[in-house]
């Protein structure tokens, strides 16, 4: 009997299904929309951020003071502290090696360059330092602009003579890419201009192997920069981990906090200090922070107006039927019945409301991301799920209380004004 | 007639109507609250980059060591500007980058620097980097270089190593090394072009900031754009199909108003007309609570109101009072094609 009213209810009148149906689908795809949306994009802000530059910055415990204006260090005698250079790989050994995006040793030398005193920095521009990984300045500043073409270092060569030459400091030095410029006693080949807008332009950048070789410092490197992907600083990662309990101090290390990762990096390189870059460091948290923030609060404004939808769709069509529930009640039908009738019912409807809007929702957040960020996002299978259960969840709760006022009404009258 | 005849359907129908109008309600709150956000969201964001400091960096042109200090006025024009004089000191045998800095101008533009004592340095003090204190062994209130250490500064960059004086204390008036520029990050070009004009001046935009800046800004207020456009259309769909329901239950008192002779023109126009006024109470409704939410959101978000102007409300209004009359227009059509009798029959 109960099963049949049911088939009944489902085959008959399908003009309302379709309404309820819709508008359960409409507003899941909503909710399946701006949840993928939100959950990609708090990630792809911070790749976007990344494109400042390093946020972390390590060098050796015992290090000078740097003296340097506009490029030219002042320094009477060269600073020979250094990390080995065997050690930068192992930055990728830490806990948050797939946070680490890029990172590029540094080792400066003061040279002579037509007459004017400057610092040839030897770096890493896009080298492979293990098989299938490669990552440098190149990686390290997107947005650095080179007139002339890059050094391709892929593999060491201490043999090349080419150099990078910073756009500021060619100006004044009169170089052109193409052209050459004598330093420590060898010619070397001008591969480019270097366009940064910041302190890099009064330098010059060539291999780190070349710097090495010529100033006798085989495999050392003065400091490594590095670009790492971090949670924003909350009040847990203020504390200081010497006084966290030991599940405390479990969850700040698995935590990709920037004092977290310095500390692992320190792990591996432990003659080395990991310090911030506050410029990039701080402000890249509060942005972070902001733009989440402002889709959680807008996701949240539209799950809310997504249930109210359900939920009036549903309590129209209840409303409409009451002349049906007073006949169920007339021919002796008791309230639970009808109740447990109208919930199964509406279940089915949310159900397949709520998987068809899921469904369009996964397009539509799909295509929001390809056109925003220009890849599809990648979406975990719980989040269908969720909506699905949620939206069956908004249309039990939306017929619920029509339903229950309907049982409480009068038969006759009811049945008198809908015949 | 017509207003006796629309304002008493309202009154009679109560239940049904209020679901109308709460979901009419629902669609102009969201609608205003996103659009408020949408419009505001730019300014807020690009507002929020300003910790980043300058984007802009003055500095001597080919062949000068220092560039007047004059100019500091011009590129006040541009927004927060502030000097840096450079020179070298050796202190107890140790070279020693000393930077002049005016301290009052340079406040905006280093918000991100962590100072561990006072970051406003008066007459005969200083603020000493974080690894020039640890090299020296200085503290707050320690003298260095015959100076009172006013405060220790962490940047994470070439401020940890310097010793930073008032600019007017070095001794070589009217001069600075480079003068750094905060400009809105829309008129970074503009601003550019302005102060590459002066002699003798070299302007270079920090690639990094202004770019970074573009990239993010633009793809945050792009996705906001295309999830308010996505939602707007869904709900303004979810409300004509709800608001159709509520039109079409009515089948049976548009029968008998066709069957006492009203004319069909006569019935669109007053099933309209009920249509407009709820469309019109939902859209003010809405308005004014979608008005609190977007300034809520925004005071959430970005610590200051974010309200809609006024010039959001006919366009809320207009929109909503459309879906409510094309909600009432689909079942109108199709009840009309329908022989009074047969409703009446109830069929």
């Amino acid at each position: 009997m109960f099963v049949r009213l049911i088939r009944q209810s489902v085959t008959r009148s399908a003009r309302r299904k379709l309404l309820t149906v819709t508008a359960v689908a409409l507003a899941s795809s909503i909710a399946t929309a701006m949840l993928g949306v939100l959950l990609d994009i708090g990630d792809r802000v911070n790749r976007e951020l990344r494109s400042f530059g390093a946020n972390l910055e390590v060098s050796p415990k015992a290090a000078a003071l740097a003296v340097e204006i506009a490029g030219v260090d002042y320094r009477p005698l060269a600073d020979t502290t250094h990390i080995s250079e065997a050690s930068v790989p192992k930055l990728k050994d830490t806990f948050w090696q797939h946070n680490i995006t890029a990172f590029a040793p540094f080792l400066p030398a003061n040279v002579d360059a037509g007459g004017r005193r400057v610092v040839l920095d030897g770096t890493w521009f896009r080298r492979r330092y293990r098989p299938g990984l490669s990552t440098g300045v190149r990686d390290l500043n997107p947005t650095w602009r080179v007139e002339g073409a890059w050094i391709e270092d892929s593999a060491a060569d201490p043999d090349a003579r080419e150099v990078l030459v910073g756009s500021a400091l060619a100006r004044r030095l009169n170089l052109q890419p193409g052209g050459r410029v004598q330093m420590l006693g060898e010619d070397f080949q001008i591969r480019g201009l270097l366009l940064t807008g910041a302190g890099e332009e009064d330098r010059m950048f060539t291999r780190l192997e070349t710097v090495q070789r010529l100033t006798g410092r085989a495999g050392q490197v003065a400091r490594i920069q590095v670009g790492a992907l971090t949670k924003p600083e909350d009040a847990f990662a203020q504390k200081d981990p010497k006084r966290m309990t030991p599940a405390e101090y479990d969850r700040w290390y698995c935590t990709p906090y920037l004092s977290s990762i310095s500390h692992q990096i320190q792990e591996q390189i432990p003659e080395a200090v990991a310090r911030p870059i506050r410029r990039i460091a701080d402000n890249e948290g509060r942005i972070l922070r902001q733009v989440r923030l402002l889709m959680i609060l807008v996701s949240a404004a539209a799950m809310a107006a997504a249930a109210l939808m359900i939920w009036s769709a549903m309590a129209t069509t209840v409303l409409e039927r009451r002349a049906e529930i007073a006949l169920l009640k007339a021919v002796g039908a008791q309230n639970s019945m009808i109740a447990a009738l109208f919930a199964v019912e509406v279940g089915l409807q949310g159900l397949a409301g709520g998987a068809l809007g899921a469904a369009a929702g996964l397009v539509l957040a799909r295509s929001v991301s390809l056109q925003v960020f220009g890849t599809p996002l990648e979406l975990s299978p719980v989040l269908p799920a969720v909506v699905i259960l949620a939206a069956v969840g908004a249309a039990l709760a939306g017929s619920a209380v029509p339903v229950r006022s309907a049982l409480r009404f009068e038969i006759a009258p009811v049945l008198k004004e809908e015949s | 007639m017509t207003l006796r005849l629309v304002t008493r359907a309202m009154l009679e129908r109560r239940q049904r109507l209020g679901l109308a109008l709460g979901a009419l309600t629902v669609a102009a709150t969201l609608a205003t609250a996103l659009l408020g956000l949408y419009t505001d969201v730019e300014r807020k964001l690009r507002g929020q980059f300003q910790g980043y400091g300058p984007n802009l960096v003055l500095s001597p042109a080919e062949g000068a060591e220092t560039i007047p200090l004059a100019l500091l006025e011009e590129a006040e024009k541009h927004g927060p500007a502030a000097p840096f004089l450079y020179t070298v000191r050796t202190v107890e045998g140790e070279a020693v980058v000393a930077a002049g800095a005016d301290f009052r101008r340079l406040a905006p533009l280093a918000t991100y620097w962590q100072v561990t004592g006072r970051g406003d340095p008066g007459p005969r003090e200083c603020l000493v980097g974080e690894r020039l204190a640890e090299r020296f062994h200085l503290r707050p209130g320690s003298t260095f270089d015959s100076r009172r250490v006013a405060g220790i500064v962490s940047t994470g960059a070439a401020e940890d190593s310097q010793v930073l004086v008032p600019i007017e204390e070095l001794g070589m008036p009217g001069v600075a090394s480079l003068i750094v520029v905060r400009v809105a990050g829309n008129s970074v070009e503009q601003a550019r072009t302005e102060l590459a004009a002066h002699r003798n001046v070299e302007v270079r935009v920090v690639r990094a900031v202004v770019e970074s800046e573009a990239a993010v800004v633009l793809k945050v207020r792009g996705t906001l754009f295309l999830l308010t456009a996505l939602i707007l259309v869904i709900t303004a769909l979810s409300v004509m199909n709800n608001f159709s329901a509520v039109v079409y239950q009515r089948r049976k008192e548009i029968g008998i108003l066709k069957a006492m002779g009203g004319a069909d023109r006569r019935i669109g126009l007053l099933l309209a007309a009920e249509a407009a006024s709820i469309g019109l109470a939902g859209s003010l409704a809405g308005f004014g609570l979608g008005w609190m939410v977007a300034r809520w959101l925004g005071w959430r978000i970005f610590h200051q109101p974010a309200a809609p102007g006024l010039e959001t409300l006919p366009v809320v209004a207009v929109l909503t009072v459309l879906v409510a009359l094309a909600a009432t227009a689909l079942p109108l059509a199709r009840i009309r094609r329908i022989q009074p009798a047969t409703i009446l029959r109830g069929e």
